[in-house]
């Protein structure tokens, strides 16, 4: 129901991810690399950026800082295998954090989270 | 006539008994009573003129003695009957003397019964002898008829008197060579001069049956003379020591001028002086120089109470006597400077302390003095014997005796050797021979000097034995080995002069002072057993040490237990160790049953009279004290013996004190260690952390596709083509996560390498066979050059594989769309390189830096540890791993491996 940007190096996760995301509906766009987000949300702005953090070139946490530069609203959900940033996530005002597993089942349940809320946020 | 040859007869028979006799008394008194029966007389005198002949000795008979002229007297020939016809040769009668005017001299005589007298010449030979007088108590003239018998028998007694004379000179002079012979054997048989002197002026009075005698000894320094000598008279009234000056009195004038003075009748010499009162009876002196090169040595002097008592036989003698006694004094003079000479050489080789003995070619000893026979010969005679059974070794010479090298040589040789005096222990002598040369320069004899440098090499020995321990000392770290060490040193060998000694330490609490150590013997026997031993193997000092310097030597036990019975309360100062360790000083105690420091326990457990006690200090903090005491030697604690003691004392405090730094240094880097060993433990638990955090993020990506795949899987089985994408996608990550887990447990894994002599081309070689499709694929051309001089070198070859399939793949890797892989190897002097350039994308200086650093990869979903990993491999080979780079050229990894030291070319 919401367009997805997918913000994701390994090819095969690609794949996976946004297949299970438009289980949910959704319309899902796949970068595979920090300065691709960046242009990506420049020129089509997503309701929703699942940004992974692990990545060359540019890691998660700098283009996170640069898609917010950019845009401020649009709600960025971290998706890593790292365990050890969750608690910094909310310093870095991502607006969720999730760590990869071989389900799938959390990252969708808080893309629905997420979402809701800036629904609700914007209309009260 | 009748009386004519009464008389005739009478003067036969007084002539043939006058004949008969030599004695002078004799003759008169035989003259006396025959004429006495001719003739009346009251008195008989008869005079004799002296050498002089200007004075007649007076003589009378025995039985009739005149009190005012004696025999002996002397008168002058004027005013006298007797001396005028001796003058005149002419018979005199004289009716009164009384009233005769001729002679007043005689008038005295007239009340002692002479009054009228008859005087008739004694002529013999034509010889006026002197004249013989008969008197009368009456005056009464002598007839002109007696006048003649008398002269008649004047004659005789002239013949007589000649022949008595010329007797008595003879015996005179026969008495007088009598007493010269006696006077010279005496003289010769000894060498004393003063006894000499006595007996010779004894034996000149006795003999001559002078007045005194008296020996005076010239004085040349001081211009006296001293009387060195008596026997007579004066003997009581004057002092052997008494002096007068040279040129004074008859004794002085004849030192002076050195010339024979006869005063016949000192009244009238010039040169008398009376010395004392009792001199005054001396009448007549003759003083004689004692002559030695023209000089007056001493004088012999004699004394008469008569006056012309002294004719030449008599100056003839003494003259002769004073030149026996030169020579007697000039002998006993050498004799004396010969036996000084030879008590002075005594003196000093005595003063040296050092035996002295003379040697022949068998090495018998043919002389020794006293020191030598006191030493080596326990106080006997050394002569005789072999010089080797008087010194060290008995039975056999010498190993490398240097009395034979003397002789053999003749250089001066010396040595030293210990001699074992039961007594005093061992001594040290150094023994210098010198050869003795004859006349023809070979050496027949040699001098053994022998000096006792026991002293001496005791200092040494000590000083060695300090310079020593100090270095023992500096390796012991060990304290009760040290504490050991310290007291052995102490007593090892008699040279040290301490038998035992014991440590005490200050305990923990600094309240007691703890016997903790003793060393020693435990008894007399121990001890001498000991002594022998070290005289038998222990030659040096590290013998001695090796001998005794071991912990718990049977000799120890006794003195330990000993010592730990020692324990004094720090707070009791009147205690001599305690004393010893608060004022930081030794402190010497010369009689333990004395001394009020010395308690009885500690008195009775020491058993010793004399110990010294000194203080362990180190940085003026008391550690303890050493006690060391002489109990069988005996030998006397001093000054010297507490010195060295307190200087040990003062280098095993340091060394205690060192030792205990270094235990506590010890415990400290063991603590250091242990905190390190901790530290790096945490690190690798870091580095395992962040590892296992890196693990875990790089599992769970696969993980996560794994799984998620196959949850897709089960949703829709029956979507084959996606089903057949998953499976593959699904294989693919597994195949990932197997790599992560070898690259993880290459890791962490010691990974030693276990080298191997092997061909680095064939591992090239094999690594790009292995990639040949790869290369194949992705359109990259390969060039390969391998150097054939590389030697056999040394490395794992599992290990090397992974580096090099590593540099291989990270160059694949850097040109996805083709390129030139250059892979070659160089043989250099002492290494081989190994090359792998790529023409690939390069890296940026940045990444350059970070390459080697684990977990840091500039690949997508690489792990970061490839590099690291062989970097740490190619270390462990010794060798080097070297990148180059430029961004959009290449890169260039060049590996170096070292050559091992023995190897052959390939």
């Amino acid at each position: 129901m919401a367009n997805i940007l997918l913000v994701e190096d390994d090819k095969n996760q690609q794949i996976l991810f946004a297949e299970e995301l438009r289980l949910d509906g959704h319309q899902v766009a796949v970068v595979g690399s920090g300065p691709e987000a960046i242009q990506a949300v420049q020129s089509q702005p997503p309701d929703l950026v699942v940004l992974d953090v692990a990545m060359p070139q540019m890691d998660g946490i700098e283009a996170l800082g640069r898609i917010l530069a950019e845009n401020s609203r649009i709600p960025v959900i971290l998706h890593t295998a790292y365990g050890t940033y969750r608690e910094s996530f909310m310093a870095w005002a991502a607006d969720a954090y999730v760590i990869k597993s071989s389900d799938q089942s959390e990252l969708r349940a808080e893309v629905r989270r997420v979402l809701a809320n800036r629904a609700k946020a914007k209309n009260p | 006539m009748a009386a004519t040859r009464e008389w005739l007869s009478g003067i036969y028979e007084i002539s043939k008994i006058i004949n008969a006799t030599l004695e002078l008394g004799e003759i008169l008194d035989v003259v006396a009573r025959e004429t006495r029966r001719l003739i009346d007389f009251d008195r008989l005198v008869l005079g004799l003129l002296d050498d002089t002949g200007e004075r007649l000795r007076l003589l009378v008979p025995v039985a009739s003695p005149g009190t005012t002229r004696p025999t002996g007297s002397l008168i002058p020939l004027d005013g006298h009957v007797l001396g005028e016809v001796t003058r005149t040769r002419q018979t005199l009668s004289v009716a009164d003397l009384r009233a005769d005017p001729r002679f007043p001299a005689d008038r005295p005589l007239a009340e002692e019964g002479v009054v009228s007298c008859i005087a008739l010449p004694l002529v013999s030979a034509n010889r006026i002898l002197g004249a013989l007088a008969f008197a009368r108590r009456e005056p009464h003239p002598f007839s002109g008829a007696e006048a003649e018998l008398l002269h008649a028998v004047a004659e005789q007694v002239a013949t007589a008197l000649d022949h008595a004379k010329l007797f008595a000179a003879e015996r005179k002079r026969a008495n007088h060579l009598a007493i010269i012979n006696q006077v010279a054997r005496h003289a010769l048989a000894t060498f004393d001069l003063p006894t000499l002197l006595s007996r010779t002026a004894t034996l000149i009075q006795q003999q001559f049956n002078y007045y005194d005698v008296s020996l005076f000894m010239v004085d040349r320094a001081a211009r006296e003379v001293v009387l060195s000598a008596q026997a007579g008279a004066y003997h009581a009234a004057s002092a052997i020591g008494y002096r007068q000056p040279l040129g004074i009195g008859i004794v002085g004038h004849a030192a002076d001028a050195c010339i024979t003075v006869v005063a016949n009748d000192v009244a009238q010499d010039p040169h008398y002086v009376v010395a004392f009162e009792g001199e005054r009876a001396s009448k007549a002196e003759l003083a004689v120089p004692v002559k030695l090169a023209g000089q007056a040595v001493g004088v012999i002097n004699v004394e008469c109470t008569e006056v012309g008592a002294f004719d030449q036989i008599d100056v003839m003698a003494l003259e002769t006597l004073a030149d026996l006694v030169a020579q007697a004094i000039e002998n006993a003079r050498l004799v004396d400077e010969t036996v000084r000479e030879k008590q002075e050489l005594d003196d000093i080789v005595s003063a040296m302390g050092a035996g002295v003995a003379l040697i022949d070619r068998d090495l018998t000893i043919l002389w020794s003095n006293k020191t030598l026979n006191t030493w080596f010969a326990g106080g006997r005679s050394a002569v005789g014997q072999k010089c080797h059974v008087v010194h060290a070794n008995p039975a056999a010479p010498c190993p490398n005796c240097m009395a034979k090298a003397t002789f053999n040589t003749g250089e001066i040789r010396t040595d030293i050797q210990v001699h074992h005096d039961p007594s005093r222990g061992p001594r040290h002598y150094e023994h210098i021979f010198a050869p003795v040369r004859d006349h023809e320069g070979k050496v027949r004899e040699i001098i053994m000097l022998a000096f006792d440098v026991t002293e001496h090499a005791r200092n040494v020995e000590q000083l060695a034995l300090l310079r020593r321990l100090s270095e023992l000392m500096q390796g012991v770290v060990e304290l009760d080995r040290l504490l050991h060490l310290i007291l052995t040193c102490v007593t090892a060998g008699p040279g040290l002069g301490f038998n035992r000694a014991i440590l005490l330490l200050v305990n923990d609490d600094r309240t007691m002072l703890e016997g903790r150590l003793g060393v020693g013997p435990a008894s007399h026997e121990e001890a001498a057993r000991i002594w022998r031993e070290l005289a038998q193997r222990a030659q040096t000092l590290d013998d001695v040490l090796a001998l005794f310097d071991s912990p718990g030597a049977s000799t120890d036990t006794a003195m330990r237990y000993l010592a730990r019975q020692i324990r004094i309360p720090l707070s009791d100062t009147s205690q001599v160790p305690i004393r010893a360790l608060t004022a930081q000083r030794p402190i010497l105690v010369t009689d333990a049953y004395a001394d009020p420091g010395v308690t009885p326990h500690l008195r009775s457990l020491l058993g010793a009279r004399q110990f010294v006690c000194v203080p362990l200090i180190a940085r003026d903090t008391a550690l303890g004290a050493i006690l060391a005491d002489n109990v069988f030697s005996n030998h006397p604690l001093g000054g010297h013996e507490v010195q060295l003691l307190q200087t040990y004392a003062n280098q095993a405090g340091l060394a205690i004190s060192a030792a205990a730094a270094y235990k506590r240094l010890e415990e400290q880097l063991n603590e250091l260690e242990e905190t390190r060993d901790r530290l790096v433990r945490s690190e690798r638990l870091a580095v395992v952390g962040r590892l296992a955090a890196h693990v875990a993020h790089e599992i769970r990506n696969p993980l996560a596709t794994i799984g998620g795949f196959t949850r897709a899987m089960l949703r829709s089985p029956d979507d084959t083509p996606k089903v057949e994408r998953n499976a593959r996608i699904i294989l693919e990550e597994v195949e990932r996560l197997e790599q992560i887990l070898a690259n993880v447990m290459n890791f962490t894994k010691p990974g030693s390498p276990v080298c191997r002599e092997r061909d680095i081309n064939e591992s090239v070689e094999a690594i790009c066979a292995f990639h040949e499709h790869v290369f194949a694929e992705r359109k990259i051309t390969v060039h390969k050059s391998l150097d054939p001089n590389c030697p056999i070198l040394r490395f794992d070859p599992d290990q090397m594989r992974q580096v090099l399939l590593n540099l291989c793949q990270n160059a694949i890797e850097s040109m996805p769309h083709g390129g030139e892989l250059t892979v070659l190897t160089r043989a250099l002097d002492d290494r081989v390189e190994v090359v792998i350039a790529d023409t690939g994308q390069g890296m940026t200086e940045s990444v350059l830096e970070s390459m080697f650093q684990p977990f840091f990869t500039t690949k997508p979903g690489g792990t970061g540890l490839g590099l690291s990993v062989c970097q740490k491999i190619i270390h462990d080979h010794g060798g080097d791993i070297l990148i180059r780079s430029r961004p959009g050229a290449g890169s260039s990894v060049t590996v170096t491996l070292p050559i091992p030291e023995n190897s052959a070319d390939s």
